[in-house]
């Protein structure tokens, strides 16, 4: 068995697979249908379709599958006389292709396809299939730290709830906030280009920002996969303290893509935008100016951070 | 957090039915398991859930995973391991058990029976740290490559149910 993508397929590697369509063949049980990697391409197939009456012929279309993604025609890997249709395939193709989500039993085989691939070949070829297969699921926990009264917790309002309360009491602790977002990312990797759409549930965790907090705000650090840290453009005093907040990061979490935010944008501003980004190429932050008032810039913010956490997961960095 | 309400589109064992049991010992089991369980569910000691079993959809669980992440940090360095919590006001029960950096969290009826719980619970941890430890230790948190961990809980689930009676005392009247 072969099995790839941090377990999330298996391909047998006693089986045929079509380079293109994952259509495999098991010889010894004479049957075909869709491998794993191809059942995940294929996007909640809804109905399927046999486009021959009794035989299937090398290279020729068979059977045609309705998805949310339209149509999909799949030609047959070998020729031969169809014993069995089964029209209940895509009931048990998600949890059991290789056995009774089969697509077509046959009498006999011949004109096997000479570009099937099997034994050692399947890992390779696999595991770019698999990294071309654009969809999954992720959920990254996001630690949020700055200055007391930054507007941390008017950010993670304004992302996972969309308002803005303008008398939000003093965090104490930690607070928390979820949301989830769907985005992509265009690769340009030479083996692996390509857009990769992923979901991803951000979990936010708002640390309270006072002095009071600096002994246990630390455990709450753990298995974050980014950072937000947030100062306020009309307070130079809170990007002054950037460096205590960077210190703390780095003393729990070490390197974790990180956002520099430079919050109420809607205020006077006396922090210059160029001093933020400065402080942010020199520390490799991305950085952002935002408002959680009016929610400039908000949800665009964390899609840069969860592009960065995913670059990071997947080894696309 | 919200007010639990029924839904009526629940599933047994999360998306599919199990091969060794007939529809209607599925959909007695799903009697047993809606009446009492409302879900489980694995995270991180940080919060992120690994693998969700949600059997009452209207529970936040990532939210809840969040506060007994932050509550089972905090009780660890100040007041000890926190095991069980019961939230009045929707009736609610959580048996929270942790182990290898993992927390199992199970959300129940106060009127479940409670016998052998935690064993069941600890055996949960184990196997799936056992199936999953490489990508545990590497921090992957892709759902995906947990989802394979339903077959493996749907045999938990059966196994408690039988352990403490609940299975095999109708499994004949349902023959």
């Amino acid at each position: 068995m072969v099995t790839i993508a941090d377990g999330r397929y298996d391909l047998p590697d006693e089986l045929y697979y079509s380079k293109n369509q994952h259509v495999f063949l098991n010889l010894k049980k004479k049957i075909i249908g869709l491998d794993q990697i191809g059942y995940a391409f294929l996007n909640n197939p809804t109905e399927i379709s046999l486009l021959v009456e009794d035989e299937i012929k090398a290279g020729l279309p068979f059977v045609a599958i309705a998805s949310e993604q339209g149509v999909t025609t799949l030609n047959a890997p070998c020729s031969g006389k169809i014993e069995k249709f089964n029209e209940k395939a895509l009931e048990d193709m998600e949890y059991d292709t290789y056995a009774n989500g089969f697509i077509i039993k046959l009498k006999d085989i011949s004109d096997i396809a000479p570009t099937l691939i099997t034994g050692e070949n399947i890992e390779s070829w696999a595991i770019n299939e698999a990294k071309t297969l654009l969809r999954s699921n992720y959920s990254f926990k996001i630690i949020e730290i700055g200055d007391t009264a930054v507007g941390k917790t008017a950010i993670k309002v304004r992302f996972t709830d969309n308002y803005f309360k303008k008398d939000l009491k003093t965090t104490l602790g930690v607070d928390f906030g979820t949301k989830e977002i769907k985005t992509s990312y265009l690769s340009t990797d030479l083996l692996f280009s390509g857009t990769y759409r992923f979901t991803a549930r951000m979990n936010v965790w708002d640390a309270a920002g006072q002095d009071m907090y600096d002994k246990i705000r630390g455990i709450y650090f753990k298995d974050a996969k980014g950072a937000l840290i947030c100062y306020d453009i009309n307070n130079p005093l809170s990007f002054n303290h950037l460096d205590k907040w960077v210190s703390d990061l780095e003393e729990n979490l070490g390197k974790v893509p990180t956002l520099l935010i430079g919050n109420k944008s809607d205020l006077e501003r006396k922090v210059s935008r160029q001093e933020g980004l400065n402080y942010a190429i020199k520390h490799g932050f991305l950085f952002i100016e935002c408002s959680a008032k009016t929610g400039e810039n908000v949800d665009g913010m964390f899609e840069k951070l969860a592009i960065e956490i995913f670059k990071k997961e997947e080894n696309l960095a | 957090m919200s007010n639990v309400t029924e839904d009526n589109s629940n599933l047994v064992f999360n998306r599919f039915t199990p091969k060794n049991l007939t529809p209607k010992q599925c959909s007695f089991i799903q009697k047993i398991l809606k009446k009492y369980i409302l879900g489980m569910f694995i995270c991180k000691k940080g919060g992120d859930i690994l693998y969700s079993y949600q059997i009452e959809h209207t529970l936040k669980i990532d939210l809840i995973s969040n506060f007994i992440a932050a509550l089972s940090m905090f009780g660890e360095e100040n007041v000890g391991q926190i095991k069980r919590i019961f939230i009045e006001g929707i009736n609610i029960e959580m048996n929270i058990v942790s182990k290898n950096d993992l927390i199992l969290v199970s959300l129940f009826r106060p009127n479940m029976i409670k016998d052998h719980l935690e064993d069941e619970a600890k055996k949960i941890l184990n196997k799936f740290y056992s199936l999953y430890k490489v990508q545990i230790e590497q921090g992957k948190t892709n759902l995906s490559i947990y989802l394979k961990f339903d077959d493996e809980m749907c045999h938990f689930i059966l196994g408690y149910l039988t352990r403490i009676g609940a299975y095999k005392e109708n499994y004949e009247e349902l023959k």
